[in-house]
């Protein structure tokens, strides 16, 4: 689409613009700019739409709506395409209609693209061509579909914007794509960060601007904030009593003894000492302190006497002596005969 | 139960007109001078001569264990192995116990020193067929009417030819297998 035809698409925004203000004042107030694209499914160019099978929408009442002005035409290119459900049926009178509901603009937009176009080569589209949507019949000149403007006052302001759109369409082709591209397709251009990510993005002047900046001399206004200046005490005076207390002087500390022992040498293993190493001389030798004698005292032995008659001695028993007799008694066995001749034959036969 | 005696009435039958002789009701037999079956013997070989003595044995002892079981003493296997001999002429046997050892004697064979080992395998065949024993018998000693016939095993047999052979005194060929066997 060239400069040529985009601006007289946006003669035609323009004209309706113009027209739904003067119809339908109530409906200023939505003049705001909408920020959200209404759940549409997206639209095919007039190259992909298959002339032959006509609209039924599209095909004209049996009797011209007197709203509907006899020079009208069809605006060729023109992708303002018409909603089924919006469109009345075709057997409903426009008198049964009201008036509001039926306005001029409903029956413009029921447009459809002529068939004499001939199909473009098939190219790809661009973000400035993509078609305009409406989410409302009242709304139209309030969309801003993908890349289409707001309405503009004028047709000056028309025009700058339609260059405006030519710039921005170059730049809509760097758009990131909506699915994440395979690996294979090679690094892509990092873009600024949107939306909620945005506030995370650091400033980089100002970090750098922060870094150049001279050191601070001292704390600023907002740092230091507000001097409040207080009061004289009010009231008694209060004393304090101070006792000056004497510390007492230090305990004098007993002379250290030198208790040091010559630690075992390295080489020799742990827990041993080398025996051969003479004690130290100035070594104080260990005072013993007097305990009490661990070996009694000898006590005096006395044997007293015991009167035994020197005549009776102890009466002994003895064995009774016993004569020569024999004690050990030895029976030989007897030799074991055989009671059979077989017997003795397997005796034989065993040597 | 006791023993049966041996018996030998009407055991040796002649036939006159016949011209046979049986023996207990047996096949016919012969009657040789004894020394040309000495002679007969002497001339065959060993595995020859111990043939034909073994089947001499052999008919000797089925008589015996047709009288006598198991559980008969040396007496009556004495008595009735030796009437058996005596009945082919072969001389008186008797029984000699040496410790454990089990000697025969024979006295009186005609054949003498010629008919020992052909007695040694009468006895032989006639514990075998008898007793169902198997036993090696070994002349022992001989003097002029006696020769002993020791009853061993072949193991033991083959020591005491060995022994016999070497110049061992048959009392100590006695005394070493009673030494060196089973003491039970």
């Amino acid at each position: 689409m060239t400069n040529t035809d985009r601006v007289q698409v946006l003669e035609a925004l323009l004209e309706r613009v113009h027209r739904n203000r003067s119809a339908a004042p109530h409906r200023a107030a939505v003049s705001a700019p909408l920020t959200q694209t209404p759940p549409m499914p997206p639209f095919v160019p007039s190259a992909a739409t298959p002339p032959s099978p006509p609209v039924p929408a599209a095909a004209p009442p049996a009797e011209p709506p007197p709203l509907l002005p006899a020079a009208w035409q069809a605006e060729p290119g023109s992708a303002v395409q018409p909603r089924p459900d919006t469109m009345p049926p075709s057997s409903l009178s426009p008198a049964s209609l009201p008036a509001e509901e039926i306005g001029e603009d409903d029956l413009l937009e029921v447009t459809t693209i002529p068939p004499e176009a001939a199909p473009e080569a098939p190219r790809e589209p661009r973000l400035s061509e993509l078609p305009v949507l409406e989410p409302d019949t009242m709304e139209v000149s309030e969309i801003t579909a993908v890349g289409v403007r707001i309405s503009a006052a004028s047709l000056d302001e028309a025009l700058a914007g339609a260059v405006q759109l030519e710039g921005e369409g170059l730049e809509g082709e760097r758009e990131v794509p909506i699915h994440t591209p395979p690996p294979e397709s090679g690094p892509q251009e990092a873009l600024p960060a949107t939306g909620f990510e945005a506030a995370r993005t650091p400033d980089v002047d100002q970090l750098e601007a922060d870094l150049i900046s001279p050191p601070s001399l001292g704390p600023t206004a907002e740092q230091l904030g507000e001097t409040i200046e207080l009061e004289a005490p009010r009231g008694p005076e209060l004393e304090i009593d101070v006792t000056v207390e004497e510390t007492p002087p230090p305990p004098e500390q007993a002379p250290h003894e030198e208790l040091e022992v010559a630690l075992p040498r390295p080489s020799l293993p742990s827990g041993l000492y080398d025996m051969t190493t003479p004690p130290p001389g100035d070594y104080p030798s260990p005072a013993l302190a007097e305990g009490p004698p661990s070996v009694p005292e000898q006590r005096e032995m006395a044997t007293l006497p015991v009167e035994v008659p020197a005549d009776t001695g102890p009466e002994r028993t003895g064995r009774p002596a016993l004569g020569a007799t024999d004690v050990a008694q030895v029976t030989l066995a007897a030799p074991a005969s055989p009671k059979t001749f077989v017997e003795l034959l397997d005796a034989s036969l065993l040597v | 139960m006791g023993t049966p005696r041996f018996d030998p009435t009407h055991s040796l039958e002649f036939n006159l007109d016949r011209g046979s002789v049986k023996l207990s009701g047996s096949i016919e037999r012969l009657l040789l001078p004894a020394d040309a079956l000495a002679a007969l013997v002497r001339g065959a070989d060993t595995e020859t001569r111990r043939d034909f003595a073994r089947r001499l044995g052999t008919e000797a002892g089925r008589r015996v264990a047709e009288r006598l079981d198991g559980s008969a003493g040396p007496e009556a296997v004495v008595e009735h192995l030796g009437g058996e001999v005596a009945l082919m002429g072969m001389g008186s046997l008797g029984f000699e116990r040496w410790g454990r050892v089990l000697v025969m004697t024979v006295q009186g064979s005609p054949l003498r020193g010629e008919g020992d080992e052909l007695l040694a395998g009468i006895v032989e065949g006639a514990l075998q067929r008898g007793f169902g024993r198997t036993a090696s018998v070994v002349p022992l000693q001989r003097d002029d009417s006696l020769v002993r016939l020791l009853v061993v095993n072949a193991d033991a047999a083959e020591r005491v030819r060995g022994w016999l052979g070497s110049g061992v005194g048959w009392g100590d060929v006695l005394s070493r297998l009673n030494g060196s066997g089973d003491a039970s």
